[in-house]
Order: structure tokens, then sequence, then C-alpha cells
């Protein structure tokens, strides 16, 4: 199936799940977000512009439901990180999403996710850069 | 086989229990402290409370390498991460892990899994073959989706009993495998005289399911 660039699913509408489909819905994207908690959902403005489904990103019927093989881009942001590693895995081989990203929060894990090819994003880490990088500044 | 398994409630006890029998090296992961307690005074291995899918943890081993990971936690993606976790950082080859979603199973084997084991797949075959006849007691479903394996009990009212197997007019793609009687197995051939309470093992073509159960044990009631 071809896919289409501005189509893009996220797994967890906690706070990084819905900051970035706050974003790349404003950027003009179509944005899809799944949660299966209603509380999360409602977090996002009324102005996002995207697709919230209330639904469990693990089963294969929601990401089918969510368009997943149409998408160019699948981010599982959800506060899991092996629900993260399979989801990635899931939206890579089950729906040859080609660009998926997996939110990280032990850096620890980092060589499974390097061994297994899923490109991570890890608060942690980035936190911790930006920290250091502010430290050294201020020295 | 030394053998690793990561889990949690009752099933890792009773495998484990089983493998220990046999004289194989367990070594047991299981998160609830409670659980990990009780099960190492109950087995004779060695059990690490733990998250399994925590690469930390395997620093712990001291260099004891298994040969096979058997991945038992209720969660799917934490079965998954366990084992491609051990097979990446200890180079274990093989695999177990029990999923609760059925339509994982392909792709977990396809993401490295040796065997994957889904409860619900199993029950609903079972089901599904019980509901299909009343003397289908047992039902398995092959890598392809043309075959099954089938378990069937003959009864009183079996048009099968008392023919001998060579007279029998079975589709052409149904085989019987093994005949169970009074805890023997029997050897199908064709002078083989089929009885009641024969429980037959069969390989079917599904599409010649039908035919072969009224041919064994006659129409559904």
């Amino acid at each position: 199936m071809k896919h289409d660039r501005h189509h893009i699913v996220i797994a967890g509408a906690g706070r990084l799940g819905a900051r970035l489909a706050i974003e790349l819905s404003s950027m003009g994207h179509q944005v899809v977000i799944i949660d299966a908690d209603e509380a999360a959902l409602n977090h996002l403005p009324l102005s996002f512009g995207g697709v919230t489904m209330l639904a469990d990103a693990r089963d294969l019927d929601v990401l089918k439901a969510a368009r997943l093989s149409a998408a160019r881009f699948f981010i599982a942001a959800t506060d899991n990180d092996n629900l993260n590693l399979m989801l990635s895995q899931l939206a890579r081989a089950s729906f040859g999403t080609p660009h998926v990203l997996a939110r990280q929060s032990d850096p620890a894990r980092q060589p499974l996710y390097t061994a297994l090819g899923i490109q991570t994003i890890s608060p942690v880490s980035l936190a911790a850069t930006s920290a250091l990088n502010a430290l050294e500044f201020l020295s | 086989m030394k053998t690793l398994i990561i889990g949690a409630g009752q099933t890792p006890y009773y495998v484990a229990k089983r493998l220990l029998a046999r004289g194989d090296e367990v070594r047991l992961v299981i998160r609830n402290r409670v659980e990990a307690e009780s099960f190492a005074q109950r087995l004779e291995a060695i059990v690490i409370c733990g998250d399994g899918t925590d690469p930390m943890l395997y620093q712990s081993l001291d260099g004891w390498r298994p040969e096979l990971v058997v991945a038992l936690t209720p969660e799917d993606h934490d079965n998954l991460a366990a084992c491609q976790l051990v097979q990446v950082i200890l180079g274990t080859c093989r695999s177990i892990a029990l999923v609760n979603d059925p339509d994982k199973r392909e792709v977990f084997a396809s993401l490295g899994v040796t065997t994957v084991i889904c409860a619900a797949q199993l029950l609903g075959d079972v089901i599904e073959g019980a509901s299909l006849h009343e003397s289908i007691i047992g039902r398995l479903h092959t890598p392809n989706a043309k075959v099954e394996v089938l378990e069937v009990v003959l009864s009183s009212r079996s048009p099968a009993c008392d023919k001998t197997l060579s007279s029998l007019k079975l589709p052409a793609e149904v085989i019987i495998t093994a005949i169970f009687r009074d805890q023997e197995v029997i050897i199908p051939r064709g002078d083989v005289t089929l009885s009641q309470g024969d429980d037959l093992l069969l390989v079917c073509r599904k599409d010649q399911r039908a035919q072969a159960i009224a041919a064994l044990v006659g129409e559904a009631p």
C-alpha cells in the first residue's frame, strides 16, 4: 500500500504523545492518536485537528482502524517501554510502516533497541543532556 | 537443558518443577517478591526476584548461559521483550513465549520467538471442535490453515465400530495416525478392527472433515 507522508499514528496520549500530536497536526499532518484512557485523550485541546481513538493500541484491529498501513510514521509513546518496543515492531513487521519511533524511559535498555533497529526517543537522556548543557553554560 | 523461565503466577512454578524432575538446569526470574521467595523455597533452582526485561538483571547470572528462554508473564509485550533481550544479550537461540492475542502469533514468530503458545487459540480450537461434533474431544491447528489434527472417540452408535480400517470409506486426505485403546497405542493398519471407546488421532484436510466425521462417528445429532 502507498504510504501517505502526512498520515501519522501515535499510540499513547501522555504528555509526549499529546504534545507531538498537537505539534504535528498544527504542521498540517493527519494525526491519529490512540489511548485506552479517556482522561488522557481529554487533555488534548479542542483545537486539536487530528483524530482521537479511545482504544487499546495493542489490538491489531485498532491499529488497522487507525490506517497504520497507510501511515508513513508511527510513534509509540505510551508510558510502558516494553509496550512501545512491541508496538513499534508490530508497526514495522505487520503494517510495513517505514518510520517508527519508540519512547523509552530507561536508557539502560538502549542496546536492545539498537540491536532490533528501533529508533528511540528518551526523555530522560534528552533532559539529562540539556541539564548538562545548561550547567556548562552557567559555569 | 539449561532453561531460563521468566514469569508470574503459578505456570512458571509448575513448568520449572517438571523440568527439574527431568534433570534440567533451571533458573527463574520472578517479578513479585512473595512469589519469588515461595518458589525459591519449593524448588531446587535459583530464583531471581526482578524484571526479566531489565538488562541489568542479567549481570547477576555470572556467566550462566541458558540454551532456552521461556517467557510466561501475563503481558504479551513483556514476553516479547524478555525473549528478544535474552537472545540479544546472552545469545540464547531458542525461545518460547506465551501470547494472549492469537493475532500476534505469526508476528512474534517473525520477530524471532521460536515457539509462540496461545492459550486462547488452543482453547478456541478445542471448543470449536467440541461444537462441531460431540465425539471430537481434541483439535489442533497446524501451521498450514488447510489441515488440522482431530481427536475423536468412537461411541456405540459410531458406524465405524467393528469395521476394519481398510473397509472404511474415508476421504483421500484424511489419515488415522494413531488409535488409543485401554492405555495402549495401536498403529493403524488395514486389518485393525475399530471398536467402541477407541480414541482416534486424525490428520485431516478441513474441507474433508465433515465426510470423515460422518464415516467414523456418524452425523451430528
